[in-house]
C-alpha cells in the first residue's frame, strides 16, 4: 500500500497541475480577449478618424486619410492594412473586394468589428457607417478597416509562452510547498514510529508522545492493545510460576513416597522399579525448573534492567546453597572468589546463569569428584569459571547450548538439556561470553563479563 | 530431634512425617499458619520446615513471628523453607526474611536431612548432647566429631560410618552391615569400598585414643587403645 506521504504528494501534485493548467488556459484567454478588444478599439478609432475626413471638393468626394490614423495600427504589426471607403455604396478609395459587413443593421457613428476572411486568410474587420453632410446632400459613408489576424497571433503566442512559463513555475512552487507541508504534517507520525521502533520487542510501555487530535484514536487503540498484550504476558509469567508450583508439589509427594517405600523390605525387582520412578521424578523436576528458568531468562533479558551487582556476595550465597548437595555426594567443592567484585547487570539473570553452571558441574561430576568455582578480575573483565572433572570427554559447546540438547556424557544423569542454553543466553544479554575448554583433566566453563 | 513441619499438602506432609519418624525423629505437623502458631507457643523445636504457600497465608509471616519472638529458644530455631517456586527472587526473598536455608520441591530425603544437620551445626556450634567414647565426642544430629576439643570434619560417608560405630561402640559390625549403612540401593559400590572408608576414618582419628579395629573375616569395631 502507498504511504500516506506519497499519496498526499501525488494528490497535491495533481491539484497543482490542474490549477496550473486552468491558469494557463484562462491566462491565454484573457490575453487574447484583451488584445482583441484593444485591437478592435484601435481599428474603430482609426475608422472614426478617417470618417471625419470625408468631405466634398471640386473633384467630388474626397477622403483625406491622415497618417496618424494608421500609424497606431502599424504599431501592432507591419502587416499590411486593408481599407475601403464607400460613399452611398460606391467605392471611393481602397480595396474593392474587401468582404462586406455581415451585420444587418448598423447605427450611424457606431462601429462593428468582426472576423472575416480575405484571400483565405482571417482578418479582423472594422466597419463604421456615418451619415455625412456633403454638398449634394447627405450621404452614407462606410469605412472598412481590416488587419490580418496573424498580427494578433504573434502577440498572443508571446503572451501564451509567458503564461506557460509562469504556470510551470507555479506548479513547481506549489508542489514544493505541498511536499514541505506534508512533511511538517507527518512529523508527529514519524516521531511516534521512531520512538516505537527504538523499543525492544518486550518493551510494552504505553505511547505517551503528544500527538495531534486526529491521531489520538489510533494511539488510544494501540495503547489499549499494548495494555492487553502486557497483561497477557504478565498472566503467562504468573501461569508459568503457578504451573511450576502445581507440578512440583505432587512431584515432591511422589518423591517422598518412593523414598519411604524404599525403606521397606521388598523384592529386588520392585526396588529396581522404584529406582526408575525416582529417576523419572528427578528428571521431571529438573526440566520444570530449567524451563521456568529459561522462560524467565527470555523474558528478563529483553527488559534490560541493569544495576550494579555485588557478584562476590551472589557467588558466596550460591556456594553455600550448593555445599550441602556437594557434601552429600562427597564431592570436593571449592570456592576461590576475589572479594567485592561488581558488575552491571540483572542480578536475577546472573544468579540464574551461575546456579545452572554450578548445578551442571555437580551433576556431571562423579561421587568423590572435584568441582571448583572461581571468580577473578582480569583487566576490565570479570571471569567466573566453574570447573569439574567430567564423567566423559567434552562436547562442542555450540551443540550443548542448543535447546534440549544433552551431552553424550549424560547417560544415567538426570538433565533437561536447557542448562547451558540458559547460561549462554544470559551471557549474550549482558554482552559477555561463555567458553568451554580443558585444563588438565578438568573441564572448565568460563563466563566473561565486562565490568562496566 | 523434634521437627516442626508446616505443610498444607496432606500426602506430602504424611510422607515427610513418616519418613522422619523412621529415622527416630518426632514431627509436629501443622497444615495451617494458625496451627503452626499454636505449636510454636507450646514447644521448642530443633528445626522448623516451613512451606511458603499455605491456605491461610504466607509462610513468611510464620518466619517473622518466630524470628521476632522474645524467647531466644524460639527466635533461634533453625528454619528451612520448603518451596515449589524455584526462581532466584523467591529464594533470596526467603533468605532475607530470616530463613537459614531453602529446599526446592521435590527434594531427596537425604538432602533434607543433610540440610537440617548443616543449619543446626551453624546455629548451635558446640553441642551439649554428644555421645562420648574415649576422647571422642560425636553428635549424630549435626554429624560433628571432636577429638577432645578439636573438631574433625567428616564427609558424608565417613559420617555415616561413624554413626554406625557410635550406635554400637565396642561391638563388632559385619562388613555387610556397614555396607548397608553406607550405601543406598542405587549406589554402585565396589567390594573394597568399606576398607577404603575405614582407612580414611582411621587416618582422621590419628591423634585420638580411639581406633577402628579389624576383626579378620568378621568385621570392624570401635575400640580405645
Amino acid at each position: 500500500m502507498l504511504s500516506i506521504r506519497r499519496r498526499l504528494l501525488i494528490q497535491l501534485a495533481w491539484v497543482a497541475f490542474v490549477l496550473a493548467a486552468v491558469m494557463y488556459i484562462l491566462g491565454g484567454n484573457i490575453a487574447r480577449n484583451t488584445l482583441t478588444a484593444s485591437h478592435d478599439q484601435l481599428l474603430l478609432s482609426s475608422a472614426r478618424i478617417i470618417s471625419e475626413r470625408v468631405y466634398s471638393s471640386e473633384a467630388g468626394t474626397v477622403v483625406d486619410i491622415p497618417p496618424s490614423a494608421l500609424s497606431m495600427l502599424a504599431e501592432i504589426s507591419d502587416n499590411r492594412l486593408l481599407y475601403r471607403i464607400t460613399v452611398n455604396q460606391t467605392v471611393v478609395v481602397g480595396v474593392a473586394d474587401l468582404p462586406a459587413n455581415t451585420a444587418t443593421t448598423l447605427e450611424s457613428g457606431r462601429g462593428h468589428v468582426e472576423t472575416a476572411r480575405y484571400k483565405a486568410a482571417p482578418i479582423r474587420l472594422a466597419t463604421l457607417q456615418k451619415t455625412v453632410a456633403l454638398e449634394d446632400g447627405y450621404a452614407i459613408v462606410e469605412i472598412n478597416l481590416g488587419q490580418p489576424l496573424s498580427a494578433q497571433a504573434e502577440i498572443i503566442d508571446a503572451a501564451a509562452r509567458r503564461t506557460a512559463l509562469l504556470s510551470v513555475g507555479i506548479f513547481i512552487l506549489a508542489a514544493l510547498l505541498g511536499a514541505l507541508a506534508i512533511n511538517q504534517a507527518l512529523q508527529p507520525l514519524r516521531r511516534i514510529s521512531e520512538a516505537v521502533s527504538r523499543r525492544g520487542p518486550r518493551d510494552l510501555r504505553q505511547i505517551t508522545h503528544p500527538v495531534p487530535k486526529e491521531l489520538e484514536p489510533i494511539i488510544g487503540a494501540i495503547n489499549h492493545f499494548l495494555e492487553r498484550l502486557s497483561d497477557s504476558l504478565r498472566k503467562t509469567e504468573t501461569f508459568i510460576s503457578e504451573a511450576a508450583h502445581h507440578i512440583r508439589t505432587p512431584l515432591a509427594t511422589m518423591r517422598m513416597q518412593v523414598d519411604l517405600a524404599m525403606t521397606k523390605p521388598m523384592e529386588s525387582e520392585t526396588q529396581q522399579e522404584l529406582l526408575k520412578i525416582k529417576k523419572s521424578i528427578d528428571h521431571s523436576s529438573r526440566v520444570t525448573g530449567q524451563m521456568l528458568d529459561h522462560a524467565m531468562v527470555s523474558y528478563r533479558s529483553e527488559r534490560a534492567k541493569r544495576k550494579p551487582i555485588d557478584l562476590s556476595t551472589i557467588i558466596g550465597r550460591l556456594y553455600q546453597s550448593f555445599a550441602t548437595t556437594a557434601e552429600l555426594r562427597d564431592i570436593d567443592f571449592h570456592l576461590h572468589c576475589q572479594p567485592s567484585l561488581s558488575l552491571r547487570g540483572d542480578p536475577v539473570l546472573i544468579e540464574t546463569a551461575l546456579r545452572n553452571l554450578v548445578d551442571n558441574a555437580l551433576k556431571y561430576t562423579a561421587t568423590e569428584g572435584e568441582v571448583e568455582v572461581s571468580a577473578v578480575q582480569d583487566g576490565e573483565e570479570i571471569v567466573v569459571a566453574v570447573s569439574n572433572i567430567g564423567i566423559n570427554p567434552v562436547q562442542p559447546l555450540q551443540t550443548l547450548t542448543e535447546r534440549f540438547t544433552r551431552g553424550s556424557n549424560s547417560d544415567g544423569v538426570v538433565g533437561s538439556g536447557l542448562g547451558l542454553t540458559i547460561v549462554s543466553e544470559v551471557a549474550q544479554s549482558h554482552g559477555g561470553s561463555l567458553r568451554q575448554f580443558n585444563q588438565g583433566e578438568m573441564i572448565v566453563y568460563e563466563l566473561r563479563f565486562a565490568m562496566h | 530431634m523434634r521437627f516442626l513441619l508446616v505443610e498444607d499438602n496432606v500426602e506430602l506432609g504424611n510422607a515427610i512425617t513418616e519418613r522422619l519418624g523412621l529415622e527416630g525423629h518426632i514431627v509436629d505437623w501443622a497444615t495451617t499458619l494458625g496451627e503452626a502458631n499454636t505449636f510454636i507457643t507450646s514447644t521448642q523445636y530443633q528445626v522448623a520446615l516451613i512451606d511458603m504457600t499455605l491456605p491461610d497465608g504466607d509462610g513468611k509471616t510464620l518466619l517473622q513471628t518466630l524470628r521476632r519472638s522474645g524467647e531466644p529458644a524460639q527466635s533461634e530455631t533453625p528454619i528451612i523453607i520448603l518451596t515449589a517456586r524455584s526462581t532466584v527472587s523467591d529464594r533470596v526473598d526467603s533468605l532475607d526474611s530470616g530463613a537459614d536455608d531453602y529446599l526446592v520441591k521435590p527434594f531427596e530425603f537425604e538432602e533434607l536431612l543433610a540440610r537440617c544437620r548443616a543449619v543446626i551445626r551453624r546455629k548451635q556450634g558446640r553441642v551439649q548432647n554428644a555421645a562420648q567414647f574415649g576422647d571422642l565426642s560425636f553428635d549424630a544430629q549435626t554429624a560433628s566429631l571432636w577429638i577432645g576439643d578439636v573438631p574433625i570434619s567428616l564427609r558424608n560417608r565417613e559420617r555415616r560410618l561413624m554413626e554406625a560405630f557410635f550406635d554400637a561402640p565396642g561391638r563388632t559390625l559385619s562388613k555387610q552391615h556397614l555396607h548397608d549403612r553406607l550405601f543406598s540401593f542405587d549406589d554402585d559400590a565396589s567390594d573394597n569400598a568399606i576398607e577404603v572408608y575405614v582407612a580414611r576414618l582411621r587416618k582422621k582419628l590419628g591423634q585420638s585414643d580411639v581406633t577402628i579395629e579389624t576383626q579378620r573375616g568378621v568385621g570392624y569395631r570401635l575400640v580405645t587403645r
